[in-house]
């Protein structure tokens, strides 16, 4: 497979040699070929050392092959060494800002918790590009909503969230909108002491999506600040049925803001209900 | 070195990058906390790819964080940065293989209070945090930690 991919490299290599000072066509060539090795199927482990020299590879035929780049540093995300892939991702980010900058911000959140950093990353995808940037397949929106969450600022981040599901609904229905939007600004609403406004979050949860863990789990967190301890008993029942179908908050990755497990909601039974 | 003679490229510095083996690995010449820690398998540890959580964690990282934010008084220091550990867990539940990174929060390295970097090693290597068994045959364990630190304080474990 090594053997391969050399040849496969110097025989693009001879198509390529001439040292002619055509600088133009020559950049417009190694663009082309890196793109076409970048789209090759090829089964390599991401983090592999034999993934890394591909890319790598890539990169030294075209030094501005953000893709690339940015596959070079996504093993050094995931496997937990901050200081390695943030100057590797940057090099990324120089070459096309317009995209990675969003992205990067969607890092500095999910995995480092840098609320701040992702904010001001957020914000400046509102400038680089005239569309609303989706990194990660959510809105800057949605996550700008999730970050202020992260910083105790309830009315920024539900200001956010209404409008994402605003836009959501707008362009494509209100079921379309992510059952996340409706649980976070519900729980905004929560650590902000409005449980009438986080109980409508979390009833259109149930109606739309019938399941999730969370949403039930901070709806009866509420019915029993309002003392409604028997609705919140039975909520909690259902929790620990959607929790254990695994309709809940979970990432590959991480674990996400207000994830909940299955001890949370037997201890909020047992402290209520002994 | 055909590609030295495009006009205007230069060549990537190798040590710009990390090609000897795969990202993420972890020496055996690095710090071990448990005596004579050997590994369990020749092969790839698990979770090797992003780490084994949330499985890894001994019923669930939830009692995790309870247990560290419970045990660790942050009141002594008043330290500002990222506390990074990377380490293997052997099919006995013990730790080495170590690598710390202690680093700003700009991820660029600084030098954390010696007492609190230990005190958080301390807690977050005991045997009992870690479902160590989750495999039938003899495993090895790729697991990695990062503790954001606010004046002193634990206030975020990751991932």
């Amino acid at each position: 497979m090594e053997k391969w991919w050399k040849y496969f490299l110097s025989g693009i290599a001879c198509l390529l040699i001439s040292c002619n000072g055509q600088k133009s066509t020559e950049l417009v060539d190694r663009s082309k070929v890196a793109d076409s090795l970048f789209n090759l199927d090829r089964p390599l482990l991401q983090g592999s050392k034999e993934s890394q020299l591909a890319f790598k590879e890539i990169v030294e035929i075209d030094p501005t092959h953000d893709d690339a780049l940015r596959e070079i540093a996504v093993p050094f995300l995931k496997r937990g060494m901050p200081h390695k892939w943030l100057p590797k991702f940057n090099k990324a980010v120089d070459q096309d800002p317009q995209t990675w900058v969003p992205y990067r911000g969607h890092h500095y959140l999910l995995f480092y918790r840098d609320y701040k950093k992702a904010i001001a990353d957020f914000n400046a995808s509102d400038t680089l590009t005239t569309h609303l940037d989706h990194p990660q397949g959510h809105s800057v929106d949605y996550w700008r909503g999730m970050a202020y969450l992260g910083l105790k600022d309830f009315a920024t981040a539900i200001e956010y969230w209404d409008k994402h599901i605003q836009k959501e609904s707008e362009d494509s229905g209100e079921d379309w909108v992510e059952l996340e939007a409706f649980l976070y600004r519900g729980i905004a609403h929560y650590e902000s002491g409005d449980c009438k406004k986080a109980i409508g979050d979390f009833k259109k949860i149930k109606e739309l999506f019938s399941h999730s863990a969370e949403a039930k789990y901070y709806w009866a967190r509420c019915l029993l600040s309002l003392d409604e301890k028997d609705k919140a008993k039975s909520l909690l029942d259902e929790a620990v049925l959607d929790h254990k179908n695994e309709l809940r908050l979970s990432h590959n990755y991480v674990e996400l803001p207000y994830q909940i497990y299955l001890s949370d909601i037997e201890e909020l039974k047992s402290l209520v209900f002994p | 070195m055909w590609i030295s003679c495009v006009e205007g490229y230069s060549q990537q510095s190798l040590d710009d990058y990390e090609y000897k083996d795969q990202v993420g690995y972890l020496s055996p010449q690095n710090e071990d906390w448990s005596k004579n820690f050997k590994r369990c398998s020749t092969g790839l540890p698990i979770g090797f790819y992003s780490s084994p959580a949330p499985y890894i964690f001994n019923e669930n990282k939830g009692k995790f964080r309870k247990f560290i934010i419970g045990n660790f008084n942050g009141n002594n220091f008043n330290d500002n940065g990222l506390l990074n550990l990377r380490f293997l867990i052997n099919c006995h539940g013990e730790i080495g293989d170590i690598e710390v990174n202690e680093l700003s929060y700009d991820f660029e390295p600084i030098d954390l209070n010696d007492d609190l970097v230990h005190r958080l090693k301390e807690l977050s290597f005991r045997k009992e945090h870690w479902n160590y068994t989750l495999k039938d045959e003899p495993a090895d364990f790729y697991m990695y930690l990062i503790y954001r630190i606010e004046n002193g304080k634990v206030v975020e474990i990751l991932p």
